[in-house]
């Protein structure tokens, strides 16, 4: 019998994330949804910003506040959702009936949505600085791209472990999710420095890990007066903190689910 | 003989809040021999995807015991992964975006095949089922058929020791249910005995003409397993005619003290138990108005259905 080893966790990695980067770079339409849209919200907030005669870190805020909310909507419905609709495509049972570990194929379409909603997000960044000339610290890129994997990789996690529980209590979970687009908007300080508001509010925000990748970004991509509580060295390593515990979390629960849906018959559509 | 799957006193529950449980599996135990062709016959909703589904580790028995190679579904699903494949009618998995070749690849990924051997296994199979050509279609846009031809290629390319088919050719037209079937001929006969099938169908000339073991099912129950001649002696009568007219056959038509069944409007079914009448019958049925032909029949499995359950396998007027 072949064995669970390295090389076959490379291989369903890489199987999986295939379609996340070659398939959905084929769809001309991610330009449009994945790019477009979220420039054009950051533009908004720009210009209600110079219509207040904000400060120009306000602007570098709100760039790169907006290319890290293109993260958060993919880790929601590109990793969350991503079990559900894998059942319903037929694809979950060829999944469950394979001799790789389901934990594994999420973590290709982890490291696929991760690739991809990295190139959104840069993207998003750079057309938004560009467009509105706004400045950065571009000596401190390196801090800013460990900050920038971690956070990616922190919410991928936390996403990877709902993707489960998601499948597991089905369709009403996803309105949830969308009525908690608008509150995160707000939590993760995504158009504002978060700790300028209430060092407690700050605090309790920083559950989300995006909020404390905004925030890093901010420390050392913006030049600014606004006093930060949490050092941008901490929140990286609260953010790793967060992806390990994430993937222990979704270890089990995943384990959890395919037990529960096996026993209640919910693994598949065809339920006869 | 080495079973391939053994199942003792299975029964599989369905629960719903608020509703009666529903039974799909009542106290069915069957085994499988290995090197086997093994069909599952009975009407839709019978229980034949519940079963196949706990075999190929997608649902667990509410009650009984059920190995596959050897190895308990409850406790070791993984192993037995390792040696199956199912392959599901209808099925519309994988990408829309993705070609076929690379759809092929990504699950060959998921099934331990090196690169080389899903390179190698995913072409000579493309191959034989004539669908190279295609081998650079996007999923999005392939027929129906050329979907479960891709689908089957699927199943067979990690040479599974046990390969599950549940309604294979459903939805498919004549001739590519054909070549699917003749296909799965030839896996078997090159797979030397090591190789076994379950396939579940509602088709009784599919289960016929491939299966060499028949389990008939029905409301959850086996009602007869063995081989497609000894199922056909099952049924109430020796022989039939098939009668066709040249106009529909009117309401309220009879025969004298002869049973038969409507096949449809212009066409029914004779049914003789006694063999030593078949003249006499022959001769009553050549003298009714609007006749075409009149054609003598040895009895099948949808007659075997009809036997043991009072019910038609497939649906007639």
């Amino acid at each position: 019998m072949k064995k669970y080893n390295y090389k076959f966790l490379l291989r369903t990695v890489y199987g999986r994330a295939y379609p996340r980067i070659f398939g959905t770079i084929r769809q001309p339409s991610w330009i449009f949804f994945e790019i477009l849209l979220p420039v054009l919200s950051i533009i908004a907030f720009i210009y209600v910003l110079r219509s207040f005669n904000a400060k120009p870190e306000f602007e570098s805020f709100a760039v790169i506040g907006g290319s890290m909310m293109a993260i958060w909507f993919n880790v929601v419905f590109g990793m969350a959702l991503q079990l559900r609709w894998e059942k319903e495509g037929g694809n979950l049972e060829i999944y469950i009936t394979s001799p790789t570990k389901l934990s594994w194929i999420l973590l290709g379409m982890m490291f696929g949505g991760g690739l991809a909603t990295s190139l959104y997000s840069i993207s998003v960044f750079t057309i938004s600085s560009y467009l509105f000339g706004t400045s950065f610290l571009w000596s401190n890129w390196y801090k800013a791209i460990l900050i920038f994997i971690s956070c990616v990789v922190s919410l991928y996690a936390v996403g990877m472990s709902l993707s489960s529980l998601f499948l597991r209590f089905g369709r009403s979970f996803e309105y949830y999710l969308e009525l908690a687009n608008e509150p995160i908007h707000f939590l993760s300080g995504s158009y504002y420095p978060i700790f300028s508001v209430n060092i407690i509010f700050g605090l309790f925000c920083s559950l989300i890990p995006i909020t404390l990748g905004i925030d890093g970004l901010r420390q050392v991509l913006v030049l600014s007066e606004y006093p930060t509580f949490i050092d941008w060295r901490l929140e990286t390593l609260i953010m790793i903190l967060y992806a390990f515990i994430a993937l222990r979390f979704a270890k089990f629960t995943l384990a959890w689910m395919e037990k529960s849906a096996r026993e209640k018959g919910t693994l598949t559509l065809k339920w006869q | 003989m080495i079973n391939a799957v053994e199942a003792s006193n299975v029964t599989r529950k369905y629960f719903k809040r608020g509703k009666k449980d529903k039974i799909a599996l009542d106290d069915v135990s069957l085994n499988i021999p290995k090197g086997s062709f093994y069909g599952l016959l009975g009407p839709n909703g019978a229980g034949k995807s519940t079963l196949i589904r706990i075999f190929s580790t997608l649902l667990l028995p509410s009650e009984g015991k059920v190995s596959v190679l050897g190895y308990d579904v409850k406790t070791q699903a993984s192993e037995i992964r390792w040696k199956i494949s199912l392959v599901a009618g209808g099925e519309m998995s994988g990408y829309g975006l993705l070609t076929v070749y690379e759809q092929l690849w990504m699950f060959a990924m998921f099934n331990g095949l090196t690169n080389k051997e899903a390179k190698n296994n995913i072409n000579s199979l493309l191959e034989i089922v004539g669908l190279n050509e295609s081998k650079n279609t996007k999923l999005s846009e392939l027929s129906t058929g050329m979907r479960q031809k891709m689908n089957l290629v699927r199943g067979l390319m990690s040479n599974p020791e046990v390969l599950f088919l549940d309604e294979p050719t459903l939805g498919l037209d004549v001739e590519i249910a054909r070549d699917v079937r003749n296909y799965l001929k030839i896996w078997m006969k090159e797979g030397n005995g090591n190789r076994t099938v379950l396939l579940t169908t509602h088709y009784m000339q599919e289960a016929e003409d491939l299966c060499d073991t028949i389990s008939i099912i029905d409301e959850g129950k086996i009602l007869h397993t063995g081989t497609a001649d000894f199922l056909k002696d099952k049924s109430n009568f020796d022989f039939k005619y098939i009668v066709k007219f040249s106009k529909d056959i009117e309401v309220g038509f009879k025969v004298e003290n002869l049973k038969f069944e409507y096949i449809d409007l212009k066409t029914i079914e004779v049914y003789i138990e006694d063999s030593k009448k078949n003249e006499e019958i022959f001769n009553k049925l050549k003298d009714l108005s609007n006749v075409i032909s009149i054609s003598l029949h040895r009895p099948n499995l949808e007659d075997t259905f009809l036997a043991l359950t009072g019910k038609q396998l497939n649906e007639k007027i």
